[in-house]
């Protein structure tokens, strides 16, 4: 139910991550920390509800862009007291329903805290490896400036 | 193959650079210093054997002249030959002695290098140590030369970097080696009629050398610039430096890793806002500014930035060194911070330090953690 502790500690979150936030294959350490209006709260998806390329399809549905989806789990954030929490998302404004979808909570750490405790995280996620990859399509790309070098396949490291 | 007598030696360089047959033309360079090396040592058995004779005789040296025969297939395999011809126009009546005394220096040379790692004090004259210091400071990790016998097959000594530090550093503080490698631009100084050129490397820190005056215009004006220099350095037995002995080259080059991290801020600088369809603001100009000013005071990790932008509108570089997994974030104001973990999966953090921009104080705590073993 929303709002429920997510205990079981091998089960992956995934992250999905735009194309400019990934350079060489290895994404950005600030996709693994809240952003200024997130209020300390960072999107995650479960998958003991949906696996990496479930979770890329309802992302993108919703009209976001992702070409990566990399992973932590949940022992991972505990291990960084990190909360993980059940989030379900109802369908609304056009937007697909998301049952996998849960939140990481930062709110016990300060601003710089999260800074490092975002640096531990990616670098799991990296040693995980990318769990599903993507392009752009055509429409999109002249949308944005162009994205990094493609995501390793599936499974392989994404390490520089 | 060219015809080999007693007074042919053939030597063979063994590495990737050599194969083929190979000998790159700054590793030429060793075979005048190994006949400097032979005349050497046939100056000081020159000296044992005539007691009485404060010098060698005119002309000694000139008639100790090696011809390169030839390079053999296989790793470069050079063969020097004794040039008797030349003995005979200038000592005719010493040429058996010379001939003897070719032999007994090489021979003398092998016995050096086989006993480099020998305990107990080794007497080695200045001209001997001079030699020394040239013959085979081109020679990198992995490379060796060979002695080899007349089968051209069995080496009966190996020079290596090691055995050559060895051998120097037992009879001297400091041996010579050839530094080649790119750095930073930091200074072009004046001391009395000299220019002196100072350039932050890597493996030593800040190296001070001279500049002939009439290239200065070339170097004024480009502090901050790539530097790709090839350098004749002195280090202690333990590989410290102590001081550029020779400039062999030096040169502003244009740097593709500032390029390619170049290109990548330009392109993030043309995000709009929005740009992660979310409420990502678009990068800043003072943040843009001051990662490149990073590339610019800092080229030599260019290769190794991971280059992103920030919803809050900023720049982030991420990298990796032996100690450190660091993240160096341009804030939109132009502020920078840098923060870290450890590389090797450790508890230790560099807690967010905070720069007003990229300043000489920023630098030098830079400098503190990429050069932290």
């Amino acid at each position: 139910m929303k709002g429920d502790a997510i205990n079981q500690r091998d089960e992956v979150l995934f992250r999905q991550i735009h194309p400019n936030c990934l350079h060489g294959g290895v994404p950005g350490s600030n996709v693994f920390r809240p952003t200024p209006t997130d209020q300390n709260k960072l999107s995650v998806d479960r998958s003991s509800v949906t696996d990496a390329q479930g979770a890329h399809a309802v992302y993108i549905a919703a009209g976001r862009l992702s070409v990566a989806v990399f992973g932590v789990t949940v022992g991972e954030f505990q291990a960084l007291q990190l909360v993980c929490v059940e989030d379900q998302l109802d369908a609304e404004d056009g937007k697909p329903a998301n049952l996998a979808h849960a939140l990481v909570d930062y709110s016990r750490h300060s601003d710089n805290a999260q800074k490092n405790i975002a640096k531990r995280l990616v670098k799991s996620a990296i040693a995980r490896g990318c769990l599903y990859q993507t392009t752009l399509p055509s429409s999109a790309s002249q949308a944005f400036a162009p994205p990094g070098p493609s995501a390793p396949a599936p499974g392989a490291s994404a390490n520089n | 193959m060219p015809e080999q007598d007693d007074l042919t030696i053939l030597l063979r360089y063994v590495g990737q650079r050599f194969d083929g047959a190979r000998l790159p033309l700054d590793v030429l360079d060793d075979l005048p210093a190994f006949r400097e090396l032979l005349i050497a040592f046939a100056k000081e058995a020159w000296r044992r054997a005539n007691p009485k004779r404060e010098r060698v005789p005119k002309g000694f040296e000139r008639s100790l002249s090696f011809s390169l025969t030839g390079v053999q297939d296989g790793s470069a395999k050079p063969c020097l030959a004794w040039d008797r011809r030349v003995a005979q126009q200038n000592l005719p009546d010493l040429v058996p002695e010379l001939e003897a005394l070719v032999t007994t220096s090489y021979r003398s040379v092998i016995g050096l290098i086989n006993a480099a790692n020998d305990e107990g004090p080794m007497a080695l004259s200045p001209g001997q140590v001079r030699a020394l210091n040239r013959f085979g400071s081109s020679l990198q990790d992995g490379e060796r030369i060979e002695f080899l016998q007349r089968d051209g097959a069995t080496a009966e000594a190996i020079l290596d970097p090691a055995r050559r530090k060895a051998l120097i550093t037992r009879v001297r503080e400091t041996y010579e080696a050839r530094y080649e490698n790119e750095g930073v631009l930091e200074g072009v100084g004046r001391q009395d009629q000299v220019v002196i050129l100072t350039v932050l490397t890597e493996e030593y820190g800040r190296l001070s050398f001279p500049l002939e005056v009439d290239r200065t215009k070339e170097f004024d004006g480009s502090i901050g610039e790539v530097v790709q220099f090839d350098l004749q350095v002195a280090l202690d037995s333990a590989d410290r430096f102590h001081e550029v002995v020779a400039v062999h080259s030096v040169a502003i080059v244009d740097d593709v890793r500032t390029v390619l991290a170049r290109s990548r801020i330009d392109e993030l600088a043309r995000l709009p806002g929005q740009w992660d369809g979310g409420s990502a603001s678009p990068v800043q100009a003072a943040a843009r500014e001051s990662a490149e000013r990073m590339l610019v005071k800092r080229p030599l990790y260019a290769s190794s930035y991971r280059v992103y932008p920030t919803s809050e509108g900023g720049i982030l570089f991420e990298f990796i060194t032996a100690r450190w997994d660091l993240s160096v974030e341009f804030l939109p104001t132009g502020q920078v911070e840098i923060f870290g973990i450890d590389a090797n999966g450790g508890g230790e953090e560099v807690q967010p330090l905070s720069y007003e921009a990229v300043s000489a104080e920023f630098l030098a705590q830079f400098d503190q953690l990429v050069a932290m073993p």
